[in-house]
């Protein structure tokens, strides 16, 4: 069961991970050609500066769900460096919640956007429709909902037995 | 009910909670209380992907990462070394440059003492500097550079001010200068002092160095040269640097692998970016009801009836900014205070690049200040010595700091000198 759980896991961050890089170096490229042939031929894509924008709330939500799965983000840890390791596992119980419940309302608020910008089916550029571009802010929020609920149980479950490793602490930096 | 949630909310922001959960709990909380629907707080956030010049941090952060993860640190410090490693204090000074270099280019997220405090500590022991001079020096440049072109925290103030990025490029540059000298005077006082090694003076040296970071060196003139001469913006420059980058690292020095570690560095570098714009995006509903609000407007006429000169109101802005740096890192600290702020100062004749400026060298030193200093820990964490030796050993630094603030902020043209300058001539 947790080896299923571990595969689905670690497969998710990866096509994640890939796509991430696939929006950055796209960004990269587009707008260094957009400097070349503006600069050597006198000519430019006319999408260059709206995709690359549009790149960036991408990069920001896939980069927000790596950041949410290595438990990354930023924050006051002020409190959480004082305690003992066992008022902390209680106390990281709910802020899991915490965070889990306010992505979810994230979420919801996000989908209704994007349900209300898809009546509209503005076009932004080459085909690409608005509310496509920003279904990833929904899909984000609930993925990284998730992500923390899942945080919770694992944190529970370390009360009881603290073997059980910590999200955060085999994926991600130093 | 809205003030018991609110109440709940900022306990776990205290406590631990991220701090985008925290900024978007908060903005569905006052615009649900306010009879407004919650998607508009996605509005808000949506115009993130209006902002012509943040394509720019992710671009200018990878880049930075790629050079941070290869052989790129040892070389520009044995480059500086050499050019600098004869003086007293030569060796202090070259790690106040190149940490300078490479936090502009990783966005002072602390990867700074990773790549180079580990790099050029034992080095600096070894030539006989004092253990406290020494990790107190790598504790506190993990964050200078933090004024130079292209840093995250720069680009990042222009974006929420809406100031013109090229100009407040230029204007990070003396004051960052002045750090540097300023601590440079420093380490050569302390170089004297404890009669450290020192290297001699080797042209050749200088010669072979040079040839081995020659691709690295004229990396800030490209980026520089390319804005101000008008061949690309600011945003294009980052993506013209991530390019040079990987064909550097690549192709010409081979540090990398381009299947096995670039991919990686994406991921990683993304992570610390994710975790900004998340902030962004989800304080942009925060910020824009609190001015609806008309918050900045009562602050002002708050300020108004209590301070009546400008260097009071100034002097009030230090001390308060760095009760600010102190609590918060330099990413949050400016998506949620530069909106209220950025009227008052306009209110008492602050020009919004002097104040980027004033604010940024006040947040650079909130890294190095407990509790919440980022820089310690990592130093902590790298050099493994106790925060509060790391305290004790970063004092004279930060007292130095403290005095360049002040020049800094009484002096608006040290920041505002050369835009006039540039837009006299």
């Amino acid at each position: 069961m947790t080896k299923i759980f571990q595969f689905i896991d670690c497969a998710f961050a990866r096509i994640v991970e890939s796509i991430l890089v696939v929006v950055l170096l796209s960004t990269v490229g587009v707008t260094f050609l957009q400097v070349i042939l503006r600069n050597f031929f006198n000519t430019g894509i006319t999408w260059a500066e709206l995709g690359g924008r549009n790149a960036v709330l991408w990069i920001a939500f896939l980069g927000a769900m790596l950041a949410t799965r290595a438990r990354q983000h930023l924050s006051i840890d002020l409190v959480t460096k004082l305690l003992s390791r066992k008022s902390r596992n209680s106390l990281r119980v709910a802020l899991d919640a915490f965070a889990a419940v306010i992505c979810l309302f994230l979420a919801k608020a996000s989908l209704t956007f994007v349900l209300e910008e898809r009546l509209m089916d503005t076009e932004l550029f080459l085909g690409v429709k608005t509310w496509m571009v920003q279904s990833i802010i929904p899909f984000g929020f609930s993925m990284m909902s998730l992500e923390y609920f899942i945080g919770i149980v694992l944190d529970i479950l370390r009360i009881f037995n603290p073997s059980i490793s910590r999200r955060g602490d085999s994926g991600g930096q130093k | 009910m809205t003030v018991l949630i609110l109440a709940i909310m900022v306990i776990c922001a205290i406590c631990g909670a991220p701090l985008f959960v925290f900024f978007g709990g908060l903005a569905l909380l006052l615009f649900a209380h306010n009879g407004i629907d919650t998607s508009a707080v996605i509005i808000e956030m949506y115009r993130m992907a209006s902002a012509p010049a943040l394509v720019a941090i992710p671009l200018f952060t990878f880049a930075g990462y790629m050079m941070a993860e290869s052989k790129t640190p040892a070389r520009l410090v044995n480059f500086t070394r050499a050019l600098v490693g004869w003086m007293p204090g030569g060796l202090a000074i070259v790690c106040l440059i190149a940490c300078a270099f490479f936090t502009a280019f990783t966005g002072a997220s602390g990867i700074t003492i990773i790549a180079l405090g580990g790099l050029l500590y034992p080095v600096l022991i070894k030539e006989k500097y004092s253990e406290r001079f020494s990790s107190g020096l790598v504790t506190t440049s993990g964050s200078l550079g933090l004024l130079f072109p292209p840093s995250l925290p720069l680009i990042l103030y222009g974006i929420i001010a809406r100031v013109n990025i090229d100009e407040l490029f230029m204007a990070g540059l003396i004051p960052g200068i002045l750090l540097i000298i300023a601590l440079s005077f420093y380490s050569i006082h302390s170089g004297i002092k404890t009669k450290v090694e020192r290297q001699k003076f080797c042209l050749k040296e200088i010669k072979k160095t040079f040839w081995e970071a020659i691709w690295i060196v004229p990396l800030p003139l490209i980026i520089l040269g390319g804005i101000y001469g008008g061949i690309f913006t600011a945003s294009e420059a980052a993506a013209v640097t991530v390019v040079y980058v990987l064909f550097v690292e690549l192709v010409i020095y081979r540090d990398l692998k381009p299947f096995k570690d670039v991919p990686k560095i994406a991921a990683d570098s993304m992570i610390l970016v994710g975790g900004v714009l998340i902030i962004l995006g989800c304080a942009m509903g925060l910020t824009n009801f609190l001015v609806d609000a008309e918050v900045p407007a009562k602050l002002i006429a708050f300020m108004r009836q209590h301070i009546s000169s400008k260097y009071t109101f100034l002097m009030l802005l230090n001390v308060c900014l760095l009760i600010v740096g102190c609590l918060m890192d330099i990413f949050s600290a400016i998506i949620v205070v530069v909106p209220l702020i950025l009227p008052i100062a306009s209110e008492f004749g602050v020009h919004p690049i002097h104040l980027g400026i004033i604010f940024l060298t006040n947040l650079e030193i909130g890294y190095s200040t407990p509790p919440v200093g980022l820089n310690l820990f990592i130093s902590s964490y790298r050099l493994g010595k106790p925060i509060s030796e790391l305290c004790r050993a970063s004092l004279p630094f930060l007292l130095i700091f403290i005095i360049c603030l002040f020049i800094i902020t009484y002096v608006p043209d040290i920041s505002l000198g050369l835009i006039q300058l540039l837009k006299g001539g």
